[in-house]
């Protein structure tokens, strides 16, 4: 018995060898190591689910025009899929839950999913202390759904209006160097003061934010000679004309209890908004709007056209069939550009509060489909003036801008808004000057 | 065969009740459910008593017996001692011993010839246990555990043992009590064996989780399948027969 004995180290006792049995899981009855539980793993895995209230389906809020994902509260990371970065990204939003229910991370992996299908899928394998001090590992899925977020809105609309702008008062002109940009136009100006003049002027026209940095280049301590080279960045709101907005509840009381429901009449350095129940007016300069900065709910984008059956006047309200609406000119049988509040698709909490009392639709603008189609084949006796900017190719939609810029000239042409002909610099199309009398 | 059972809710069986050859203690529940299920297997064939031991129900755990006698702890009263004198056949003999390990049933194991027992036990206990049960006594542990009595339960015809026994162990625990040893578990992995299941030659209760794998390590270990009381007799008959002719 004592031939596999030997001293055991120290003590100078001896110690019998000890060989470890089998037993019979208690389940189903395999022969097995004996542990904790005394089942085998397969019985025990059935028995107890570890990854039970384990979130097994989360958010990622994604924006699809910069490839990154929200870090809460506000910052945004760029990550590849598949990538060693983007794991991290994604287990650290499994952190809590698995600090609260006790459970260990062993591994993780992505499987790979269809990248149309915004879904991350990662495989999780997690280990926890089960029944007697038994431990299990077991392995599931997570499913992350890529929520499309979109920062900037996915037009721009303002950012037209302001380069025409600029360019008819010259704003830009000591620029010495124009550079199209995801998102935005760098430009660069040889002085300091010159830059600043610029910002200046673009925080008159537009309800703008802005910051400045410095870096220092090179320095003489010799003469006390310090070079900087100084960074603007201006973030333009937003909120374009046209816009259904729905106020956040502060605002909405600082502005005497407006809307929520709001219509953007127009933007310059303040945003001009309007009640459509009540019609009336107020204005949120850039200071007010970018200590909340709103989004809007619904864009000119997602206009649906509607035709006019009837109108009722009560009041001073003009309603049709329950729907309220805002023109005044309109006529039956009038075609009309409403947004559809019925059948938006809204994430916005403060809207979900005021289901019931809001209208199923909301006429902005008469249509002028009719007329357009008339035209259609025509070309435009105008043309507007572009800043001649460096446009960086592998970034950018050349499609996508192209048709911005299409919308943009038919907002100009279609809406009897003098004030904003009247700032723009018309150019008569050189090329057609047979046919341009207007 | 092997019963499973429950004692009001609890599956621990073998703390509320002691099986041995001769005679069958029963805690005294709230309902006769528990101690009805012993009297439907046992009731022709030896004594089902009902009884508590020191004030309380955990009658399986306090006491240590086999078909020669009953030892009881030191915290027995007079009446209950009484009472089971009166109860029990008269070639058991009761006996209350003064042993600071009062749990006898957690430190002593035993069947009608050998009994395991905890290694701090006093000298006294150790003869007495050798006198009024007619065993041979080891001191001895079970894959580590002192309270042996909790951690295997054995007959005269086979044992389970804690399912952590290394094979060095169960070989040297067989060659002491000559009898057949496995490990195990009772109620569905449990490893206190003697709290989960109690058992005789040729019976035995477990609590109502024991599962069937468990159920059949049970009966082939204890060879319930074949055994019968009338059987066991007649073998000891036979025995007689043997011995006189």
């Amino acid at each position: 018995m004592f031939s596999s004995s030997g001293m055991a180290d120290g003590s100078g006792m001896f110690k019998v060898h000890q060989t470890i049995g089998s037993v019979l899981c208690c389940k189903c009855g395999i022969p097995m190591q004996p542990n904790a539980a005394n089942m085998c793993v397969k019985c025990l895995s059935s028995e107890v689910d570890i990854t039970e209230g384990l979130l097994k389906r989360l958010v990622l809020v994604h924006c699809p025009e910069c490839e990154s994902y929200l870090q809460p509260p506000r910052s945004w990371v760029k990550l590849q899929l598949e990538s060693k970065e983007l794991l991290t990204f994604c287990l650290k939003k499994l952190q809590k839950n698995f600090n609260s229910s006790k459970v260990r991370l062993v591994n993780a992996e992505f499987i790979w999913t269809e990248p149309h299908s915004r879904r991350v899928k990662v495989k999780v394998k997690v280990q926890k202390e089960v029944i007697n001090g038994a431990i299990l590992e077991q392995s599931y899925t997570v499913e992350y759904v890529q929520q499309e977020h979109i920062q900037h809105v996915s037009h721009r609309r303002t950012f037209f209006y302001l380069e025409q702008l600029i360019l008819k008062h010259g704003a830009a002109a000591s620029a010495i160097r124009i550079k199209q940009m995801e998102q935005g136009i760098d430009f660069f100006f040889s002085n300091r003061s010159h830059a600043v003049k610029f910002v200046e002027f673009v925080g008159k026209v537009a309800p703008v934010r802005s910051r400045s940095d410095k870096q220092l280049v090179s320095h003489d301590p010799k003469s006390n000679n310090y070079n900087y080279k100084y960074t603007f960045s201006v973030e333009i709101s937003s909120i374009c004309r046209e816009d259904l907005i729905c106020l956040p509840p502060k605002v909405a009381v600082s502005l005497g209890n407006i809307g929520p429901i709001v219509i953007c009449t127009k933007v310059t350095n303040s945003i001009a908004l309007l009640d459509p129940f009540t019609l009336r007016h107020c204005f949120l300069d850039a200071d007010q709007y970018w200590r909340t900065s709103f989004k809007s709910l619904l864009t000119s984008r997602q206009l649906v056209e509607y035709i006019v059956l009837d109108v009722e006047v009560v009041s001073s309200e003009v309603t049709i069939g329950g729907t309220k609406y805002l023109l005044a000119d309109a006529q039956p049988g009038d075609y009309a550009l409403g947004y559809d509040l019925y059948g938006a698709n809204s994430n916005d909490m403060e809207l979900d509060k005021f289901k019931g009392h809001i209208p199923e639709a909301i006429l902005i603008k008469k249509s002028y489909e009719e007329k357009r189609q008339k035209k259609r084949g025509k070309p435009r006796s105008w043309k507007l003036k572009s800043l001649e900017m460096e446009v960086d190719d592998r970034r950018l939609d050349q499609d996508k801008m192209g048709s911005e810029y299409e919308q943009f000239l038919k907002d100009l042409e279609e809406n009897p808004v003098d004030e904003l002909l009247a700032d723009l610099d018309l150019s008569e199309d050189e090329d057609e000057e047979d046919n341009m009398t207007e | 065969m092997a019963t499973r059972l429950q004692f009001e809710n609890n599956c621990e069986v073998g703390v509320f009740s002691k099986l041995t050859n001769a005679y069958c203690l029963v805690a005294i529940g709230g309902s006769e459910n528990f101690y009805s299920a012993f009297e439907t297997e046992l009731a022709d064939v030896i004594p089902v008593i009902k009884t508590s031991i020191g004030g309380t129900r955990i009658v399986g755990r306090l006491c240590v017996g086999n078909k020669n006698g009953l030892l009881l702890p030191h915290t027995t009263t007079d009446q209950e001692l009484q009472h089971l004198r009166n109860s029990l056949p008269d070639q058991v003999v009761v006996q209350r011993i003064e042993e600071r390990l009062s749990a006898l049933g957690n430190c002593i194991a035993c069947n009608d010839h050998v009994a395991l027992t905890h290694t701090d036990l006093d000298k006294e206990t150790e003869e007495m246990i050798a006198d009024i049960l007619g065993v041979e006594v080891f001191r001895q542990t079970i894959a580590g555990n002192i309270l042996v009595g909790s951690y295997c339960a054995f007959s005269n015809r086979g044992g389970l043992v804690h399912p952590h026994t290394s094979i060095e162990d169960l070989d040297e625990l067989s060659t002491l009590l000559q009898v057949p040893l496995v490990a195990g578990t009772v109620n569905r992995g449990s490893e206190v064996i003697a709290a989960g299941m109690t058992v005789n030659d040729w019976t035995a209760f477990c609590g109502s989780d024991t599962t069937a794998t468990e159920l059949s390590v049970i009966e082939s270990v204890f060879k319930l399948r074949e055994a019968q009381p009338s059987a066991i007799v007649d073998e000891m008959r036979k025995s007689l027969v043997d011995t006189y002719v």
